[in-house]
């Protein structure tokens, strides 16, 4: 081995000048596949898809300053499926030009006129459930006060001042041990409850929220990657 | 219309003024049209995916929308935005039931890119049969398992990257099956004819002075990426996206090409190109195995 068979085989790869004939496929592919490190398949030009997608046009577009051309760089860089995305929007958008048509007036027009049709009857957006939610907490928390009020008016302390505030024990009667030391609020109306006396924060004073809807999982399967040489 | 009418179009679609969606659509219908036409097989489809794409702007508060901000074209913006809706609507025809609908429009959405992926590295008229079995091996692989390696994806990073990558990957499979190593020479490298036709031929019963080239090719190989890599990581962004880029083919890439990929111009790739080769040539110096060589020649 002399460094000269190595250097020989960049200058080929990186340094050859266009039209200089072809290089060994097999020496290519080896070395790409041995620049990649972490997951080749990872990684977007910006935060979230639809940002990368117009970021994506900016850049092909040569609508992008020094600074933000870098950063698109970079994250080529580090990504051999992201230069791959670039190549293939670069020849899509090649392909665009070539084969631009007029879409069909009736398409259009329909297409117009299923999104009016379809906000004319699309209802008002209904009440949220948080709205629902605190909407009924409040109902509760007023119907609560109210029974309380009831309740406490009922054994008020006498006004009167010729009534004794405490009654005496009747002699020789003693209160058995089961009977319980506060007394219990008498039900009016005839021993039908009070409506909405319920504690807040009973199921039934408040409105039910939607049980969160079970989103569809695939489970990764794994990327499939090629095997390294065997060397 | 300029970049700053269509920027503001696009604002009054967002403040949901009379009539703007109206003449948003009108605005973008041709564009959405003609990439309906070229990722769908038949018009009836690309009507249903006309309305799809369309829809696709308007959904969740016009969220894709909000990303454009007249830094590029809205012919190039709604091109690649209707491409990412047309993906979508592609994977779900992968679900079960659907038959062969999914495999039909995912060789309508990527049969153009494999074919020019595959074209890349297989370069070369007298190839065509190769790349043809690359092609048909590389179908296999992704038909195989009941779509295991598309359905593998994640929703992490772009669908077209992911797919493509995987292509390219099983490509690379493909040539290390057909293709043995050769030992790279500076007699060879010199050269711009063509390799003789054997070269490409897998040979079953390989003779000993083969085998013995063979490894030869592979341990050259091994220590060609290992000093790749030490020089890749001190090389900046720029130079080492044109390492990537150049890896792709099996010949050298035109600098037009690259600087178009890049988007910089020409005399600055030129410029890169000698950058990277003093980088990877100081990078070599320092390799102990040719510090050993030549310490045995001095």
């Amino acid at each position: 081995m002399t460094p000269g068979t190595l250097h020989s085989l960049f200058e080929r790869h990186f340094g050859g000048t266009d039209g200089a004939g072809r290089i060994d496929a097999r020496h290519a592919a080896e070395l790409a596949a041995g620049m990649e490190r972490g997951d080749p398949t990872n990684g977007e030009l910006a935060d979230n898809p639809e940002r990368s997608t117009a970021l994506l046009a900016a850049y092909l577009d040569g609508g992008l300053d020094d600074a933000a051309q870098q950063e698109v760089h970079a994250r080529l860089s580090n990504s051999p499926a992201q230069v791959h995305e670039v190549a293939s929007a670069d020849a899509f958008l090649d392909a665009m030009e070539s084969a631009r048509v007029t879409a069909p007036a009736d398409l259009v027009t329909t297409t117009i006129s299923k999104r009016r049709t379809a906000a004319v009857l699309i209802p008002p957006p209904r009440q949220s459930s948080a709205i629902w939610k605190w909407s009924g907490m409040v109902v509760a928390v007023a119907v609560a006060v109210v029974a309380v009020l009831v309740i406490v008016n009922h054994h008020a302390v006498p006004t009167d001042n010729a009534v004794p505030i405490a009654t005496k024990a009747v002699p020789g009667k003693v209160a058995s041990p089961e009977t319980p030391m506060i007394a219990k609020p008498q039900i009016p109306h005839g021993g039908v409850p009070l409506p909405g006396a319920t504690p807040a924060a009973s199921e039934e004073s408040t409105p039910r929220t939607h049980p969160r809807r079970e989103q569809p999982t695939m489970a990764p399967e794994g990327l499939d990657t090629a095997p390294g040489p065997s060397h | 219309m300029t970049t700053a009418d269509d920027r503001a179009l696009v604002r009054d679609v967002l403040d949901t003024k009379p009539q703007a969606w109206d003449r948003f659509v009108r605005r973008v219908a041709d564009t959405v049209w003609t990439a309906c036409r070229l990722l769908t097989s038949d018009e009836a489809e690309a009507r249903d995916a006309f309305g799809d794409v369309i829809d696709g702007f308007h959904v969740d508060g016009f969220r894709r929308l909000r990303q454009y901000d007249g830094s590029s074209r809205i012919e190039t913006f709604v091109a690649l935005s209707a491409r990412d809706i047309l993906a979508e609507r592609m994977l779900r025809l992968f679900l079960p039931d659907s038959g062969a609908k999914g495999w039909t429009a995912f060789e309508r959405f990527f049969g153009a890119d494999i074919i020019r992926i595959i074209a890349r590295r297989l370069p070369g008229a007298d190839r065509e049969h190769i790349r043809q079995d690359a092609h048909q091996d590389i179908c296999l692989a992704l038909i195989s398992d009941d779509y295991r390696r598309l359905k593998a994806y994640r929703g992490i990073g772009s669908f077209t990257g992911f797919i493509l990558h995987m292509v390219d990957r099983l490509l690379i499979d493909f040539i290390r099956r057909a293709m043995p190593v050769r030992q790279p020479t500076i007699a060879t490298t010199l050269s711009t004819k063509p390799p003789a036709s054997w070269e490409e031929i897998p040979s079953d019963l390989p003779s000993p002075e083969d085998a013995l080239l063979e490894q030869e090719g592979d341990r050259l190989l091994a220590m060609a990426t290992q000093v790749l890599r030490q020089a890749a990581a001190d090389l900046t962004e720029a130079e080492r996206l044109y390492i990537h880029i150049a890896l792709g083919g099996g010949e050298p890439i035109p600098a037009r090409e690259v600087a178009r990929l890049m988007r910089r111009p020409v005399e600055e790739v030129y410029k890169l190109k000698q950058r990277v080769m003093d980088r990877l040539r100081a990078s070599l110096d320092k390799h102990p195995a040719v510090k050993t060589w030549r310490a045995s020649v001095l």
